[in-house]
Parts: C-alpha cells; sequence; structure tokens
C-alpha cells in the first residue's frame, strides 16, 4: 500500500512537471496561473509523501467502494475484469463494426458474464435495445453513433419508408 | 400578467407541463443521459409547438430531468444527472435506512418548493435582480469562487491537507485546454481534442456514474452484504408534513443561495448544490449527521438545485446570457422560435414571456405533486436484477457521453475520469475538492485574467465591497478548520464521498 | 404554423417552381440522396452557426423536400467539427459543414488544424457579419463618437478597456486598430462575446467587440452605443456607423468578423457537389429563405460558390498577413 501511495503521488509529480516545463514557453503573464499551481501542487506531493513515509507502518483501512473492489477474488475479480475490458473495448469495436451489432454483442456478452445464464435471452433483449435505439437515434434524437453496413442499411431502408 | 397566468392553465400548456416533467424525470432518470441533454434532443420536437407551449415543455424537461437524477441518486446511488451528485449522498444513505419512499417525497417537494420560491423571485424580481448580476465583476467572481472552493474544503472531514491537494490537483489538470489570457491551446499534446479541454459533463459521469457501474457489477457478483434496501411499506405523508415545516430557514437558506447563484451567468445548477449544502452543513443548528442520511443535506441540496435552474431564467431571459449549458440550448430554442432573448424581448413580449413563467410555477407543482404520489413507484427499479443494472448503467453512460458533443473522445475522457475516481479513493483523498476544482477551475482562471488585465493595483480590488466580505469569511472559515483541526488531531478519519 | 406545415406547403409550391426553373439548376444525380443529408456544426447546439445551421436546414427541406439534419460535433474549439467535415468524414455527399471563418483559418494558419485551406471546397457563403465596436452606459466615454473614443484614448492610454475573445476576430481586429490609430487600450480577454457583453452591460469595461446580430437589442434598448464596424461596407442595420474606410483605417474587407459558409470535402464527386451548390444557392436567393433568417435576427447575404471560394481565399491570405506581421 505504501508502495503503491508513494508511486501514485511521484505520477502527479511528474504529471506537474511536464505541465511546469510547458508552461515556461508560454510568454508572459499567462504562464504565471499554470506555473504557480504547478508549484503548490509539487510541494503538496512532497507533503502527502512525507506523510505516507510517515504512516508507512500503519495499516491502510480503505472506504467506499474501492474496499469492495479490492476486496474482489477468483472468479468474482476475474469477471470483474472483464466487465470493465469489455466496455473499455466497446467504444473501440464501435468505430469498426457499427452501433447495432457492437451493441448487441457488448450488451449480451456483459449479460451473460454478470448472471444471465440463458445466452438466447440475453441476445434477444440486447438486440432489441440495439435496434430500438439505432432507430431513435436516427430519427427523433439525431445522434450519430457510429455506423456499420447494418446501421447504413437501417438508415436508407427507414429513409425509403419515410419519403 | 394575469394574461400569462391564463396562458399557462389552458390545456395545452397544462400537457406541455405535464408532458415535459415525465419526459425529463425519466430522461434525468436514466445515468448518463443529463438534463442538458434532453433539451438538446427535444429542441427539434418543440418547433411543432408554438413558443410558450414549446419553452414550457423544455422548461419541464429540465426540471423534471434535474428531479428525475435524483432519483437514480437516492434509489440506486447514481446521480442520473450531474446535479444530483450531492443528492445521492444525503438521499442513499436514507434509502439504505429503510426509507427510500420518504428521501423521494422530500427531494420531489424540496426541489419543488425550491422551484416555486425561484419562480416567485422571478415574476416579481427580475428588473432588480438582473441588474444586480450586471453589477458582479471579475473581483465579485473571483472571491467568490475562492469562496466556494474555501467551504467545500473546509466542509469535509478528511484531512486539510489532501483536500487542498485535491482541489489543486484538479486545477492543475484543468489548465489544459485553451489559454484564456493568449487564446491558444496549451498542455495538450497536439491532441486536437484536448484544444478546448476535458469535457466536463464527460468527466462527472466517468466519476460518479462509470464508477457505479463498475461497483454494481461487482454487487451482481458477490451480493453485498447489508446492502439491499428494504422497504418499509410506510407511506411518507406524515413524516413530510411533521419535517417540512421544521425546516423553514433550511429551505430558505438554500432558495436564496439557489437562486443568488443561478442569476450569476456562470454558476449552474451543478456546482449549487455542493455550495448550498457546505453551507448548510456550516450554518445548521441541528447537530444533524450529514453524509448519513441528513433530512437538512437532502433538502438543502434539492432545493438549491430548482432554485438555481429558476434564476438562471432571469439573466438568460431579460440579457439573452445563459448560465449553462442548458440555458444556451434553451436561448437558441427560443431564438428559433424567433424570439431572441434579450432586453426588446421582455417590451415586446410580456404575455409569452409571463406565460412562461407562470407555465414554470405551474410545472413546479406538478412536479411536487408527481414525487409525493407517484415517485414510490420509481421503486420498481429497485425490483431490477443488478447484473442488468450494470449493464445498461455502462451502456447509457457511454452512450450519453458520446452524444454530448457526438464526440468519442469524450467516452474516453470518461472512462478515464471512472479510473482517476477509484485511483483517489484509494489513495483516500476526498473526490469533492477535484470535482468543485474541475466545475470551477477554468471560470476561476478566466475571472482571474479579467481581473488581473483590468484592474491594476489591489487597492481598487479592495473598493468593491461585496468581493472583500467574500475573502473575508473564507479567510476565516480556514482559520476556524485550522485551529479546529489541529485541536482534534487523533480523531478517527473517516472518508465520506 | 409549424415547420413540418411549412415544409408540406413549401414542398408543393416548391414543385411548380422547380419546374419552372428546373433548366438552371444542377441536375440531381442519380441514386442521391438515398438517406438524410447532415449539416455538420463544429459547435454546440444553441449558438449562432447552429441557429444558422437550423434555419438552412428548415429551409432546404422546404425547397428541396428532402431531409436535412443538424449535427453538432463541438470541441476542440471547433477544430473537431472543421477537420471531420474536410478529413474523417465519409466523401459521398452526406456531410456538409456549415462552417465559420477567420476562426477557422487562424486555426489553420497557426498550425493546429490537421487539415489544410484546400481540404475545403465552398460550395456558398450565407452572411457575414462583421465585428464591432460598442461603448456602455456606464462607461465614462458613454455617448461619445468613434472619432471623439480615440481623441480620449490618445490622451489617456490604457486607460479604456476593451473585452474580446483572445485569438480571435475581435482581438485581432482591435489590435489592428490600436497600431493604425496609434493608441493604446487595456485588452481584456473573455472567453465569448456574451460575457464580455455583460462585463460592458455592468460597467466592467469601457469598449466591447461584438456581432450586431447578438446585441442589437441592447442597442436598441440604448444600453449600448455601436461606435464603428470592422469592415469596409457600411451595416445594412446601421447605415450611418463609420466603418474603417471612413476612418481611413486600413483593413482587409470581409474578414474580420463572421463569415458562416457552407463547405464539403472537395473529394466529394463533381455532380452531388454541383447538386449541392445549386440546391442550396437557389435557396439562399428565395425571398422566404431571407425572411426566415431575419426572424432568427441574421441578415441572409448569399455568396455563390464562386464568390465564398475567393472570400475564403482572401480570409486565410489576411490572417497569414496578420501572423506575420504581428511575429515581427
Amino acid at each position: 500500500m505504501f508502495v503503491f501511495r508513494l508511486v501514485s503521488f511521484l505520477l502527479i509529480a511528474a504529471f506537474a512537471l511536464v505541465l511546469g516545463e510547458q508552461a515556461m514557453g508560454i510568454s508572459g503573464m499567462a504562464s504565471t496561473y499554470p506555473l504557480t499551481l504547478v508549484t503548490v501542487v509539487l510541494a503538496g506531493t512532497l507533503y502527502m509523501i512525507a506523510t505516507a513515509v510517515a504512516q508507512r507502518r500503519e495499516p491502510t483501512v480503505l472506504t467506499g467502494d474501492v474496499s469492495h473492489l479490492v476486496a474482489a477474488t477468483g472468479p468474482e475479480r476475474l469477471r470483474l475484469f472483464a466487465f470493465v475490458i469489455l466496455w473499455v473495448a466497446y467504444p473501440w469495436l464501435l468505430g469498426l463494426l457499427g452501433f447495432i451489432v457492437t451493441t448487441t454483442l457488448a450488451i449480451a456478452v456483459s449479460l451473460y458474464m454478470l448472471g444471465q445464464k440463458r445466452i438466447l435471452l440475453a441476445l434477444a433483449c440486447a438486440a432489441a435495445f440495439s435496434v430500438v435505439f439505432a432507430v431513435l437515434f436516427m430519427t427523433v434524437f439525431y445522434v450519430p453513433v457510429p455506423a456499420g453496413v447494418l446501421d447504413d442499411w437501417l438508415t436508407s431502408f427507414i429513409f425509403r419508408l419515410q419519403s | 400578467m394575469l394574461e400569462g397566468f391564463l396562458n399557462a392553465i389552458t390545456y395545452q400548456s397544462v400537457a406541455a407541463e405535464i408532458g415535459g416533467v415525465i419526459i425529463g424525470i425519466i430522461f434525468g432518470a436514466i445515468p448518463g443521459l443529463t438534463a442538458t441533454l434532453g433539451i438538446a434532443l427535444f429542441v427539434p420536437v418543440t418547433f411543432l409547438m408554438s413558443p410558450e407551449h414549446g419553452m414550457i415543455m423544455l422548461g419541464g424537461i429540465y426540471s423534471g430531468g434535474i428531479f428525475g437524477g435524483s432519483i437514480s441518486a437516492i434509489l440506486i446511488n447514481i446521480p442520473g444527472t450531474p446535479a444530483s451528485i450531492v443528492t445521492s449522498w444525503e438521499g442513499h444513505a436514507m434509502a439504505r435506512a429503510g426509507k427510500a419512499p420518504f428521501a423521494l417525497a422530500l427531494a420531489a417537494v424540496s426541489s419543488g418548493i425550491g422551484g416555486i420560491l425561484a419562480a416567485i423571485a422571478v415574476l416579481f424580481l427580475t428588473p432588480i435582480l438582473s441588474s444586480f448580476a450586471l453589477s458582479f465583476g471579475s473581483p465579485e467572481y473571483c472571491a467568490l469562487l475562492i469562496f466556494s472552493f474555501t467551504i467545500v474544503i473546509v466542509m469535509l472531514e478528511t484531512p486539510l491537507a489532501s483536500n487542498l491537494f485535491g482541489c489543486f490537483v484538479g486545477l492543475l489538470i484543468v489548465t489544459i485546454g485553451i489559454d484564456p489570457v493568449i487564446g491558444t491551446p496549451r498542455f495538450t499534446f497536439g491532441v486536437v481534442e484536448l484544444y478546448s479541454g476535458f469535457n466536463l459533463v464527460a468527466v462527472l459521469i466517468g466519476f460518479f456514474c462509470m464508477s457505479q457501474a463498475v461497483v454494481l457489477a461487482l454487487n451482481s457478483l458477490k451480493p453485498d452484504k447489508g446492502g439491499e434496501i428494504i422497504f418499509d411499506g410506510k407511506r411518507p405523508y406524515g413524516e413530510l408534513l411533521r419535517v417540512v415545516p421544521t425546516r423553514i430557514f433550511t429551505y430558505l437558506r438554500s432558495a436564496v443561495t439557489g437562486v443568488f447563484l443561478g442569476i450569476l451567468p456562470a454558476l449552474g445548477p451543478v456546482e449549487t448544490p455542493f455550495i448550498s449544502y457546505a453551507l448548510e452543513k456550516r450554518f445548521n443548528k441541528r447537530n444533524e449527521k450529514f453524509g448519513k442520511g441528513s433530512i437538512s443535506g437532502l433538502i438543502a441540496s434539492e432545493t438549491s438545485i430548482s432554485a438555481n435552474v429558476g434564476g438562471s431564467l432571469i439573466p438568460l431571459i431579460s440579457l439573452g446570457i445563459p448560465g449553462s449549458g442548458a440555458a444556451a440550448v434553451f436561448i437558441g430554442a427560443l431564438t428559433l422560435h424567433g424570439l431572441q432573448p434579450g432586453p426588446m424581448l421582455f417590451a415586446n413580449q410580456p404575455t409569452l414571456i409571463y406565460s412562461f413563467f407562470w407555465g414554470f410555477l405551474i410545472l413546479n407543482i406538478f412536479m411536487l405533486f408527481f414525487g409525493v404520489f407517484a415517485a414510490r413507484y420509481c421503486a420498481f427499479v429497485l425490483k431490477i436484477p443488478k447484473f442488468v443494472l450494470a449493464t445498461f448503467v455502462a451502456v447509457f453512460s457511454i452512450l450519453g457521453t458520446f452524444a454530448i458533443q457526438n464526440n468519442m473522445f469524450d467516452v474516453f475522457v470518461m472512462l478515464g475520469a471512472t479510473a482517476f475516481a477509484l485511483w483517489f479513493q484509494a489513495l483516500r483523498i476526498s473526490l469533492l475538492p477535484v470535482v468543485m476544482a474541475v466545475i470551477l477551475g477554468p471560470l476561476f482562471e478566466q475571472q482571474i485574467a479579467v481581473l488581473n488585465t483590468s484592474y491594476s493595483s489591489v487597492g481598487e480590488v479592495l473598493q468593491r465591497p461585496v468581493a472583500v466580505v467574500f475573502l473575508a469569511v473564507s479567510v476565516l472559515m480556514l482559520g476556524f478548520r485550522l485551529v479546529r483541526g489541529t485541536s482534534r488531531r487523533g480523531m478517527p478519519e473517516q472518508t465520506e464521498v | 404554423m409549424t415547420f413540418k406545415s411549412v415544409a408540406v406547403t413549401g414542398a408543393a409550391v416548391l414543385f411548380t417552381i422547380a419546374s419552372a426553373v428546373g433548366a438552371s439548376a444542377a441536375d440531381k444525380p442519380a441514386n442521391y440522396p438515398t438517406r438524410p443529408i447532415n449539416l455538420v456544426v463544429p459547435y454546440p447546439a444553441g449558438g449562432g452557426v447552429d441557429l444558422t445551421a437550423r434555419t438552412l436546414a428548415a429551409q432546404l427541406e422546404r425547397t428541396t423536400g428532402l431531409q436535412f439534419r443538424v449535427e453538432n460535433r463541438a470541441g476542440g474549439g471547433s477544430t473537431i467539427g472543421n477537420s471531420y467535415v474536410a478529413k474523417q468524414a465519409k466523401a459521398d455527399g452526406y456531410t456538409v459543414g456549415v462552417l465559420a471563418n477567420p476562426t477557422m483559418a487562424i486555426s489553420v494558419v497557426q498550425g493546429r488544424a490537421p487539415f489544410v485551406k484546400g481540404d475545403l471546397e465552398p460550395l456558398a457563403g450565407i452572411t457575414f457579419a462583421p465585428a464591432i465596436w460598442l461603448s456602455g452606459t456606464k462607461s465614462k466615454i458613454a455617448g461619445k463618437s468613434f472619432k471623439e473614443v480615440i481623441a480620449y484614448a490618445k490622451e489617456h492610454p490604457g486607460e479604456l478597456k476593451v473585452g474580446v475573445i483572445p485569438n480571435g476576430a475581435f482581438d485581432i481586429a482591435t489590435r489592428i486598430l490600436e497600431k493604425q490609430l496609434g493608441v493604446k487600450f487595456t485588452i481584456v480577454p473573455f472567453q465569448g462575446g456574451k460575457p464580455a457583453a455583460v462585463a460592458l452591460l455592468g460597467g466592467n469595461v469601457d469598449i466591447a467587440a461584438n456581432y450586431y446580430d447578438e446585441v442589437a437589442q441592447f442597442i436598441d434598448a440604448g444600453q449600448m452605443k455601436l461606435l464603428a464596424v470592422a469592415d469596409n461596407t457600411p451595416l445594412s442595420q446601421v447605415p450611418d456607423a463609420p466603418t474603417m474606410k471612413d476612418l481611413g483605417v486600413k483593413i482587409p474587407s470581409g474578414t474580420w468578423g463572421a463569415d458562416r459558409l457552407v463547405a464539403v470535402s472537395p473529394k466529394v464527386p463533381a455532380e452531388i457537389k454541383a447538386y449541392l451548390a445549386s440546391i442550396i444557392n437557389d435557396t439562399l436567393k428565395e425571398e422566404e429563405t431571407r425572411e426566415a433568417f431575419e426572424k432568427v435576427g441574421i441578415e441572409l447575404i448569399p455568396l455563390t460558390a464562386e464568390e465564398e471560394q475567393a472570400r475564403y481565399n482572401a480570409s486565410f491570405e489576411a490572417v497569414s498577413e496578420y501572423f506575420q506581421n504581428a511575429a515581427h
């Protein structure tokens, strides 16, 4: 835990230093505000590191959500990890496969992984959700989610229905 | 004014009021979809309506959206809109104590009262308040912002040093983006998407919604002992009637704070509840346990939000100046109806404006009754299995973030913010000062830039009494906390948020 | 009257007009459009460019009966949306930008945009609003004419505060003015025209730059006074406000203001470009379109593709010239 805190504060200090280095390149008055902040944050990290060093023997009690997350073990931890990976990958996949396909797959996999054991039911719900939202985005809300082959086909289909 | 009132109670107006509120509540209650997004998406729909009904409906979507955010905040600890972050602390704690119906009803009543008080201020005090808003220059803004940072920092029970540290880290992070003095991007490392900085709403969705999706996912895998919310089945009316009249001063304090921050064009419903809540915690004499389901805390948050929404109508209509992203969309919608907000709109179209103001008052009354009698049925949310909730909170967080600017980069910012929130929690640094700094930092630097260029000496600034008062109070509060903090060293630390 | 019903009746009326003037319009390409056409706006909903695009979309729907949608791709101070139209979007004619100069030109010239001038091809000009300077009633120069203000500024260098948006048209026009007239202002940076207007109303600055459309109500209500126009053509709404030509200040025409234009990627097939340009230009020429724009407070000044291309080029030249001179 001590190492984690130390590394974290060093990261923050590094971030401040990088911004500080760039702020030096800004001319005149405009650099005062960021440089002041950089100085204060650097001083703060020093203080936080000093506190962490002083408390390094004390057991750290985590509270709140993080304590639950850290306490996860075995298959739970694996599934939780997969859940996180899935939703981080989702925005990337959207650009490749388009909205309907990606969303259907992501929701179905997420539901299956977290507890819905009937994969067909999960797929059906996911597909229904995706199509309904795709139509809403196209006709009412005009949200330009990335389109794949299926989405383009649906757009043209709706357009033909309307005209 | 009377004609405006009569316009606001025709059946079309009432339909717009109820319809708007219900659409808003649905939008607001879904985590990731914000009230602002609701308005933006429904602007084209209002073209099919007359201007006053369109405006009333958008007003309903906004107010309803902000209240809807509180429903998910209370029931599942996920603020449906960024404005309901504060509500989630007290409201969810109440729900965990088995008092979800009461918390929902109290939120609705407080929201309604705040909106009604603000609507009254808007109806009768608009000219005075808009000239007051204009007198607020950069010295006042800087002082008010320092005051806001200070009150949040001293309010938290976590160590003062780590609160300050969090605040400054937040301020430093939001220097990424446009330089307010030169007008060119800085610290962007060549990333075009960073030229105007991180999108605030994306960051807040990451901090408060997506992080909860992860927690919900874990809870669905491993049921959290004692985490299930059970209703006691009691109807909340008796307790409401008993509690509300005793909190008159809390209501007044919060409503005044909300309207005051609302008329300032730069402070919107996201930042208001933090300030109102911190003030309440500082000045409440009841010795309530804040953070553990405090009634006054919930009232302070909800009342100030809807008072802020009402108050922001004043600069919006009378000066054409938006106080928040939602208000900017509102102005665009008004203009598309051929009504440009500004001093002449009031002079030329008083009936229309008063119809809208009365409509706003009436829709708040509807919202109040909806909350008292119908919000209990929202408890069906708790019947939804956790794995379904986790999945859909994740989907909506991502799609809602994308839809803010139709930009996939914002989604990655949101995911990054989720990681940041968990990281800081593991470091035991309260996220709140960071949130305050992220929300208010850009405004703070802009105002400092204006102050710096337009005032040559400190003496000139000290001639502005409002600014001096805010600064003096900030210094005093910080001083008190320092004294108290040292005398109580050794007390167990508690992480609140 | 709703937009839908306007669209329906408009479409019927148009049908007769279109068949009458059909010879002049470019031919509709085969198999286009098969879906709605997106007007991409690089700013959030509710602003001036967004209003322009939404009004244009409604008018195009009225005249053509096709579907047009406004898509806000904000962020990066308009660079995201601009480069989306120029580079990322498929050049299939379904992505049409409603963009604004000189903001775009400034970002390209300063090397902050991932595209170059030639990556966009203007199809039409919608409007040009020059920057104007205004004084407030609470200022010590209240009521003074522009020449009197300049005389005051010469006697009191640095005393008058001018609210501008840094690195934008207002800022640059003010600096050109300072240089040419030999005066010194205190330039106060605001993040937008509205905050500067508030500061002017509250007496926190003496002069603010803005666009006429945005502040017309305050001028009419007597809360602001129009001092001068940062262009060489008089404003049609206030023809007697002095222009830079009247005052002997050398400034390029049609640059330091808001040039709202329609542009696409040059890679869009030629017949689609020609078709889009012809429907947009025909629509902009109509009286009903002019009235619709007037209703939202925008004065329509339509330019054809060639005319807008000339202004687009001139704007880029003026911006690079300004920054070259500023560097020395």
